[in-house]
């Protein structure tokens, strides 16, 4: 028998009894609908990453702070001297970044400067604000203007939703644009500090909602609210360092391992975003083993369709073996009729979740995402592909018992069967 | 009649079920020579033997001890894909119950075995609707099986039986579920067909006048040939 005569003759068998089949499909639907799903959650949240640290162009750097038991950890510290900043963690010295600087293969050890202003304001309302240091060479998207360059003495960078609320009417309408930034010092006066607005940042996970200004700026803000107390001033909690982009994984790892040793930790940007990319895959393990459950139920559902299948064809496969069918391509028959239950399920499933995503993206993008520009439900090509060969590679195993079972009937006892 | 123009012959084929003390013989020492172009008749009880008699002569089952030759072959040393093959291309099948598949359209049923075979669909429906004409079913080729009287449905099977150009039909109880006039027409288009073409018709049925219609007729009684006789022309 030709396999496209075989391929359709099963594909006809499938509709003999249209009810049971779709009941099957329907089991393989949820499978594929489940795992079609979590994995376009994952993927999307991996793309977005990806795009995030591509925007942040930054990935040679690391964040170090001073080695640290966790607050969480419930163990209690002695005292050693130490002071403790904000988050638990320790104070670090200027020549903290001296000891850091003799770490092998670190360029450009910088303190990070904190500032906590009071509010940010155009004229009109005022409004709560974090602010960052520009650090020279971060890449990042722009809605309107460009980036900071070391000429820009007051530089700031707002982010779309600080051009709302300021009362720009657009990303470019802001730009050029003066805005106040108030800082107190530590006898609780305050000091106006006027910066330019130079670019606008497309919405972004990695640095929140802080806005960065030149770091002439924020070193004058940090002056003034350190009140001129050089022991305030001198203190910090983050330093920055940089290594060479062709460091490989091993030299990066014996760098925080370097740092370890002398009591600091560095972290990469891909190690920040990992800890959130580790809740995502964590998250994806959990709803694949549903899906994964639910394909192992309808495995048994294809098994129990088929047998049925066979019993009530025993006469119509006797006849065909007694008409010179061959034994294989009864079993072809079969499995084949099983691969399509199992690809028609998948086919709609993955079809299911694509509607499902393109719906849920078209919500979210524009109510509870809207802040994370980007991040979608994603669905490519290849990984759909993937799902639907495993579910019928699944649908293939499950139709070989009653496959061989047909197969292996004789055809004499076959017809005489009522 | 001579060996050499004999298209099958079976020498002292036993066919036992069980074993030992439960060992129960289905054909006990059957020998038996067919000539092309014959019409033979197998005649008994149910329980004599002659369904498994047939279905040893169509290579469907195997006799546990005896040989069977089809045209000077031992069917015995031929594989299962060749027996398979012999089945497909030199028999035709006409069963008493019909057994078509009621969903599938007249030319579907009628083109089974040129589909099996390998034939492609258009090739095989173009000859299936030729066979309708030979038939008599020229206005029926859509329709779906099950829609057909039982004469009707006994049509398309030898249709189906025909349609690879048989040497040999073997037709058990091709009567059995048809009423007189209908088995009647059924019996003359069967020998029709075996006068035009020199198709062999093995025939199994309890029916004596359908066995008198035969050149031989094989009295068949627990597994043994009881008596032979040769009709008149």
């Amino acid at each position: 028998m030709r396999i496209l005569d075989t391929i359709a003759t099963a594909n006809g068998n499938l509709t003999k009894n249209k009810l049971r089949t779709f009941l099957t499909i329907v089991a393989i639907f949820i499978g594929a609908y489940t795992l079609s799903l979590t994995n376009g959650v994952g993927t999307g949240f991996g793309e977005y990453f990806d795009t995030q640290i591509a925007n942040v162009g930054f990935a040679n750097s690391l964040i170090i702070t001073r080695k640290n038991e966790s607050v969480f950890s419930g163990n209690i510290q002695e005292y050693q001297g130490a002071k403790k900043g904000n988050f638990g963690l320790t104070v670090m010295k200027p020549d903290d970044l001296t000891k850091i600087a003799q770490v092998k293969n670190l360029r450009n050890v910088e303190r990070t400067r904190d500032v906590s202003p009071e509010y940010i304001t155009n004229g009109g309302k005022k409004f709560e604000l974090r602010i960052s240091p520009y650090l020279d060479g971060l890449q990042q998207e722009l809605s309107a203007g460009r980036l900071i360059t070391p000429t820009d003495k007051n530089g700031i960078i707002l982010t779309k939703p600080y051009v709302e609320v300021l009362g720009f009417s657009n990303p470019q309408d802001a730009i050029g644009k003066r805005v106040i930034v108030t800082v107190k010092d530590p006898q609780q006066k305050t000091k106006e500090f006027e910066l330019i607005v130079v670019g606008v940042r497309s919405n972004a996970l990695i640095e929140g909602g802080s806005l960065q200004a030149s770091q002439q700026i924020i070193l004058d803000m940090d002056k003034y609210e350190s009140g001129g107390v050089p022991s305030l001033e001198n203190e910090f909690l983050f330093a920055t360092a940089s290594y060479d982009s062709n460091l490989s994984d091993n030299d990066i790892a014996s760098i925080k391992n370097d740092l370890l040793k002398l009591g600091y930790e560095g972290q990469t940007i891909e190690d920040q975003i990992g800890t959130a990319a580790r809740f995502i895959t964590i998250f994806q393990i959990a709803l694949n083993s549903f899906g994964a459950i639910a394909l192992i139920a309808a495995t048994f559902g294809i098994i129990n369709t088929l047998l049925m299948a066979v019993k009530e064809r025993t006469r119509e496969i006797g006849l065909s073996k007694a008409l010179g069918m061959r034994r294989l391509t009864v079993f072809s028959l079969f499995s084949i009729e099983a691969v399509l239950i199992g690809f028609w399920g998948s086919l709609i499933g993955i079809a299911a979740a694509i509607g499902t995503g393109a719906l849920f993206n078209n919500v979210a993008t524009k109510s509870f995402l809207k802040d994370f520009e980007g991040l979608k439900m994603s669905f490519p090509f290849m990984n759909n592909l993937r799902i639907m060969l495993l579910i019928m590679a699944i649908a293939f195993i499950a139709g070989t018992l009653p496959s061989r079972r047909a197969s292996k009937l004789d055809p004499i006892e076959a017809l005489r069967y009522e | 009649m001579n060996q050499k123009t004999a298209q099958i012959v079976v020498d002292d084929i036993k066919k036992s079920y069980g074993k030992k003390q439960n060992i129960f013989y289905a054909l006990n020492g059957v020998s038996l020579s067919i000539a092309k172009g014959e019409r033979l008749a197998i005649i008994g009880k149910s329980g004599s033997g002659k369904s498994t008699l047939l279905h040893i002569l169509a290579c469907l089952d195997k006799p546990s001890t005896g040989s069977v030759l089809f045209e000077n072959t031992k069917t015995s040393a031929l594989n299962q894909k060749s027996l398979d093959k012999l089945r497909n291309q030199k028999f035709g099948f006409v069963f008493q119950q019909f057994f078509i598949n009621p969903n599938d359209s007249v030319v579907d049923n009628i083109a089974l075995p040129l589909k099996i075979a390998g034939i492609k669909k258009r090739a095989r429906r173009q000859r299936a609707v030729e066979l309708l004409k030979e038939v008599d079913l020229n206005d029926k080729a859509k329709s779906r099986a099950r829609d057909l009287s039982g004469g009707q449905k006994q049509r398309v099977c030898i249709a189906r039986a025909l349609i690879n150009n048989p040497e040999i039909i073997f037709a058990d109880e091709p009567t059995g579920n048809l009423d007189t006039t209908t088995g009647t027409q059924i019996e003359n288009l069967l020998f029709k067909l075996n006068n035009e073409k020199n198709i062999t018709l093995i025939i199994v049925t309890h029916d004596e006048e359908l066995a008198n219609r035969c050149d031989r007729k094989i009295y068949l009684k627990d597994g043994k040939i009881l008596k032979e006789e040769r009709n008149r022309k």
